[in-house]
């Protein structure tokens, strides 16, 4: 059965088949999500050609990024470039993801709950910062103790924290307020940083990773050195690094084309047909639980905030079909709840087909013909106004009208943060406990409209307890109540495109969308 | 000369507070600010609004915006152009930084205007009507229409993809390396400098034309002067003139199409800096930048009057 999987997820990252058409074989066959999704998470591992890193570190790698970090501090920078280009690459968190998405340690060796509220972390010894400082115990709680004192958004993972406990150089227990089922999760994103480092770091990053920084010359480039002393074997595979700050995706293309980049973090997937069939470009498409989704309870349109019919009929409007064809060149996996497909939480809820004569009826039952409102979407994501056109057009069939508002991000974050739209488009980065999305896209809705006490008390519960099995069925009860209700409507997984040279190996992209380079290796 | 200078150096100081007020009056008023910028999507996180609103007072957002404006200029007053909002670092530290790589950009690609344009303008005025004038009216109407952002890319795939001549991007400093430095220059400067040399040779073919067909060009040809003194000595010194004026007013333009130049060459200059702070709504770094380049270009156009007065005698009198 693992062989058929396998072989079905080869097919699918080599574009043989689509999601839908995998999920189809994949039940003909017996095997469950679950199972296909230990082996989508980690297509780099699974699949490349050289799985192995260089045990020596050589070779030069310059990758095209698509933006610039903001800070060099791991403690405040929220940007998902700054995970691809610093976080993962210079520092160490105490633990990381598995091919699976569960966990395993990184700066911890193992760690234990006596009880559901109590996490003691035993931590690696011998690891040393990149300036040879020794990594102990007090790092640990430094590190966690400056997050929450910085008042960044990371604090709020640590919110709940009660107490921290270095008991010896390789031991900390953290013991928690309340019983908190995401606490690992978090820690995935926190830097562990030395009391010495901290003064500096906004100029010099120093941590325990694959990677020593050398320079960011901002809006130009970050560089990269080999940290020849790294502790996991293999790593890293490279002796530079180097990140050129490229903004415009057919730029980026062109550099990798004439060789002064041999790497491309992403390209928008419509972007993918002008290079498919070039012998000098690898193109990693990989599927990811990242979503795009048009959020409908904003302040401005009562008829759609109080009406979950409304709001049907409305979706009954969006050709998903169409969207996955023209806007994501075929890619992604079209759904309607908001977890991974791959996520253990997964639920296939079946969500509402494409009917506009239909949703004309039920508009005209709930007294909402001729209903008309604005969507906002954002400027530089085509896949904003490209979903919403074709939405329009489907409500255009039902009598719906739609308007469209193209804005600049930061104006666009203004409305979204105010709720001062009728609907709008936004996407939300991959994300492996369901939780981050239930606190972060759901949880305002709670307040704003969405008042099914139900859903409320599952968003809660199923973040207070350890129990998978409890936590499994009250996700799949949260998402058939979300479908059903459609505060948000997603509209699909999107992929993620990194482009390489034909020699460069082990390039990895998990389904978070993340890029990992510290066993890349080039020229093999 | 010097109270010519004097008067408008004065004139340039109402611009100078016009346009300050101007960039940060309209930026504060844009919708948007630097602080939900810099949180991200969790500034969407009603766990993080406390956050937020402690980030805008820190950066100072909070109070009226004359009040904002007033405490700038006493800043201004005492050095301190302020330090940007997203990296912590000072603004003008910021902006020197990127300022060479745009400077040699900019001579680069004047260079390659002038040295294209000159000769060719010259040609076709001289040989009017013929096939080279037309294939360089061909260039002309090439020149001006095509996107930077286009002959950019098309010249990567040409020089740096095919023939594998010169690298695609980046910038090296002059200090650091010379040659390496020219080498990474010449295809900005050309996609740069294509617009500018096409507008200046049409400039200079008409204006060619007319110095041409006036009466002391008939005089001197008629004196049995030969053709080459004719034009280069007398119709060429007199058309340069507003030439020179032309491409030193365009310099604004030069730096407007730099922008855009920038990203297509991975080229980190100021143009780019200037646009990337205000999409991230990074006041004080707009503030800074802006004023910098408002006071550069008004020199730049000083120094254009200074030097037609020079080469123009009539003017000096005027």
């Amino acid at each position: 059965m693992t062989e058929t999987a396998r072989t079905l997820m080869q097919d699918l990252f080599a574009g043989r088949i689509d999601r839908r058409e995998l999920l189809t074989r994949a039940a003909a066959a017996g095997i469950g999500v679950s199972a296909l999704g230990a082996l989508a998470v980690a297509p780099w591992k699974a699949f490349s050609a050289s799985a192995q890193g260089s045990p020596v570190p050589t070779g030069d790698l310059v990758v095209a990024a698509n933006g610039d970090v903001d800070t060099l501090d791991p403690h405040v920078s929220t940007k998902l470039l700054y995970g691809d280009m610093i976080r993962r690459p210079v520092f160490d968190c105490l633990v990381a993801y598995a091919e699976d998405l569960t966990y395993v340690g990184v700066l911890a060796d193992s760690w234990e709950n006596p009880d559901e509220k109590t996490y003691v972390f035993k931590l690696k010894s011998g690891v040393t910062y990149h300036d040879g400082t020794p990594f102990t115990a007090a790092d640990v709680e430094f590190s966690f103790k400056r997050i929450v004192e910085l008042d960044t958004v990371w604090s709020t993972r640590l919110a709940n924290v009660d107490s921290y406990e270095a008991t010896d150089d390789t031991t900390i227990t953290v013991k928690l307020k309340d019983v908190q089922a995401d606490f690992l999760d978090g820690l995935t994103q926190i830097a562990i940083i030395s009391e010495a480092i901290a003064a500096d770091i906004e100029n010099t990053p120093v941590g325990t990773g694959a990677f020593k920084f050398v320079e960011w010359v901002p809006n130009d480039h970050i560089s990269l050195e080999a940290n020849t002393s790294y502790f996991v074997p293999g790593e890293p595979g490279l002796a530079t690094l180097r990140f050129n700050i490229l903004l415009e995706p057919q730029v980026a293309i062109t550099n990798l084309k004439s060789g002064d980049v041999q790497g491309v973090l992403t390209i928008p997937v419509s972007q993918v047909a002008a290079v498919e069939g070039d012998d000098s470009i690898t193109v990693l498409n990989v599927p990811t639980s990242s979503i795009s989704i048009f959020e409908m309870l904003g302040k401005n349109n009562e008829t759609i905030r109080s009406n979950a019919r409304v709001r049907q009929a409305l979706a009954m409007c969006l050709d998903k079909n169409a969207v996955q064809q023209v806007v994501y060149a075929g890619s992604g996996f079209p759904k309607w709840t908001f977890v991974g497909a791959s996520s253990w939480a997964y639920v296939d809820v079946p969500g509402y087909d494409y009917d506009p004569a239909g949703a004309k009826a039920i508009l005209e039952e709930e007294g909402a013909a001729g209903l008309e409102f604005t969507v906002l979407c954002i400027t530089g994501y085509p896949e904003s106004d490209g979903a919403a056109t074709i939405w329009q057009a489907g409500l255009a069939e039902a009598g719906v009208t739609l308007n469209i508002e193209v804005m600049e991000l930061s104006v666009w974050g203004e409305n979204y943060r105010s709720h001062n739209y009728d609907v709008i488009w936004n996407v939300f980065p991959g994300f492996a406990d369901p939780n981050y999305f239930v606190s972060l896209g759901l949880t305002p809705h709670f307040k704003d409209g969405w008042t099914n006490e139900e859903a409320q008390a599952l968003a809660t519960s199923a973040n207070q307890t350890l129990d998978m099995d409890i936590r499994k069925e009250q996700y799949g009860q949260l998402q058939e109540i979300f479908v059903q209700d459609l505060p948000i409507m997603v509209i699909q997984e999107a992929p993620k495109v990194s482009l390489t040279a034909p020699d460069v190996a082990n390039w990895g992209i998990n389904s978070l969308s993340w890029v990992f380079l510290n066993d890349v290796t080039i020229g093999a | 000369m010097a109270r010519f200078a004097a008067s408008r150096i004065l004139q340039a100081i109402p611009t100078v507070i016009l346009v300050s007020m101007l960039v940060f009056g309209l930026m504060r008023m844009a919708p948007g600010d630097p602080a939900t910028m810099q949180m991200g999507t969790e500034a969407a996180n009603p766990a993080n609004f406390a956050k937020l609103e402690a980030l805008r007072e820190e950066m100072g957002l909070t109070k009226p915006i004359p009040i904002q404006y007033l405490r700038w200029i006493e800043d201004l007053a005492g050095g301190d152009f302020g330090d940007s909002l997203r990296n912590k670092k000072p603004t003008v530290d910021l902006f020197l930084q990127k300022l060479p790589a745009t400077l040699e950009l900019l001579l680069g690609s004047m260079f390659f205007a002038l040295a294209l344009s000159i000769p060719l303008g010259v040609l076709s005025a001289v040989k009017r009507g013929t096939l080279v004038d037309r294939a360089a009216m061909g260039f002309v109407s090439a020149g001006l229409a095509i996107p930077g952002f286009w002959l950019g890319l098309t010249l990567i795939l040409i020089f740096s993809v095919r023939l594998q001549w010169l690298p695609a991007s980046g910038y090296v400093p002059f200090r650091e390396d010379p040659a390496e430095n020219i080498r990474r220059l010449i295809l900005p400067a050309i996609t740069l400098g294509t617009y500018l040399a096409a507008a200046l040779m049409r400039f200079l073919r008409s204006d060619m034309i007319q110095v041409l067909s006036a009466d002391y060009i008939r005089t001197a040809r008629a004196k049995g002067l030969r053709e080459k003194s004719v034009i280069f000595r007398h119709a060429m010194k007199n058309a340069l003139i507003p030439v020179l004026t032309v491409a030193g007013l365009e310099i604004g333009a030069l730096l407007g199409g730099a922008v855009i130049i920038e990203q297509v060459f991975g080229w980190s200059g100021v143009g780019w800096l200037t646009v990337q702070a205000i999409f991230d709504r990074d006041y004080p770094l707009v503030q800074t930048s802006v004023l910098f380049i408002t006071v550069g270009l008004i020199v730049v156009n000083l120094l254009t009057d200074l030097a037609y007065g020079l080469l123009n005698p009539r003017m000096r009198v005027s």
